[in-house]
């Protein structure tokens, strides 16, 4: 075997090398694409826009719904988030919403209000019919500032739009915020 | 010097001969095993898709997927203050092959001419008994199937959707069934 082959041979050895070591993952390659934006833009995913229009802090909320009044308190804070959504292409549903602490902790909606009839991810969005609707979220106050409110349409849908949202600076939280199923889209 | 280390004008004829042989051969060899590992790929493509479109026109009857299909009433059934309308589309089905027709899942929607599609969406019964109380006990497509009707049965499908009600004079009526895809039925309303 020539120089010239030993060399060539270990230079294609270096480089599958190199390619095996930065090959990145499949969830790398598959990952939900990203579409940024802040509180009050109407943000465009693939199949879903959907528009922040308000948020709010509180250390418990009062619950009433189905005839049933109820607290809810929480060793963090309740991040309530009010926003429109709409379908673009065909009927389509909102499964997942979490939020991003500024160190890349991720904390989903609560599930606490699974059954609250305002709840966003228990609507179906249809073109051209714009819904209204909340997202529940359990956040230690540490991790407020510099976090990111994620919506998308499932927890792990490869190659689909996740909206990113910066609310921005939140208001100071209240003690309690009363939540009404009649008047909250119930 | 090592036979690895030959150039081509170096080697024997049948050297070149065995060499071009190997090379063609790859030619011939990648193509099949791509086409080999990909062709479920492809033909789940194929088979999940609507492609083809036949249009059905007003009153018509059309064989599609194990049935003898026709549209019979469109029927927007209330308006909401959102903007919506909460619209009927009515069926008759004769059934024609029955394993043709059971095969899940029966996908129906409204579309309008950009291609947005809505799917099915359960109605409040009062509304469907108000304005078609007839369509009150009538089916859906995914509940008729699962009743595995025999040939020659004859069906009431009844499927409920919710859109804008300015759609409602454009929509056209689409029925998607996995005998039959890629093709697909458009029913036009009116």
């Amino acid at each position: 075997m020539s120089l010239r082959t030993i060399v060539a041979l270990t230079a294609a050895a270096a480089v599958l090398y190199g390619l095996q070591q930065t090959r990145p993952g499949y969830a790398d390659i598959t990952r939900p694409l990203a579409v940024t934006g802040v509180a009050g833009e109407r943000l465009s995913g693939r199949e879903f826009t959907v528009q922040v229009t308000n948020a709010r802090l509180a250390k418990r909320l009062q619950v009433t719904a189905y005839g049933q009044s109820r607290i809810l308190t929480t060793s963090g804070v309740w991040l309530i988030v009010n926003l429109k959504a709409e379908a673009r292409n065909k009927t389509v549903a909102i499964t997942a919403a979490s939020w991003r602490g500024p160190t890349g902790i991720q904390f989903d909606a609560s599930q606490r209000l699974s059954t609250f009839p305002s709840l966003i991810s228990g609507q179906r969005l249809e073109p051209g019919i714009e819904k209204s609707g909340q997202v529940f979220l359990e956040i230690p106050p540490d991790q407020l500032d510099g976090g990111v409110l994620l919506i998308a349409r499932g927890p792990f849908i490869p190659l689909d739009s996740e909206i990113t949202v910066d609310l921005g600076s939140l208001p100071a939280s209240v003690e309690e915020i009363s939540l009404d199923a009649r008047r909250n889209g119930g | 010097m090592a036979a690895d280390d030959m150039t081509l004008s170096e080697m024997t004829p049948q050297g070149r001969r065995r060499r071009f042989y190997a090379a063609a051969g790859l030619v011939v060899a990648l193509p099949l095993a791509l086409a080999v590992h990909s062709w479920e790929t492809a033909r789940d493509w194929w088979q999940d898709r609507d492609l083809f479109e036949q249009s059905v026109g007003t009153g018509e009857s059309v064989t599609y997927g194990g049935a003898e299909w026709r549209l019979v009433a469109f029927t927007k059934l209330a308006t909401r203050a959102d903007g919506s309308a909460l619209v009927l589309a009515e069926f008759d089905a004769v059934v024609t092959n029955q394993a043709a027709f059971e095969q899940l899942p029966c996908n129906m929607a409204l579309t309008d001419s950009a291609g947005r599609r809505w799917l099915p969406a359960s109605l409040p019964s009062s509304d469907i008994r108000e304005k078609r109380p007839i369509a009150a006990v009538k089916s859906t497509c995914g509940s008729a199937k699962l009743d595995k009707p025999k040939a020659g049965t004859e069906l009431q499908i009844a499927e409920g959707f919710r859109l804008p009600w300015i759609e409602f004079e454009r929509a056209r009526v689409t029925l998607s069934l996995p005998s039959q895809r890629p093709h697909y039925l458009v029913f036009n309303p009116r």
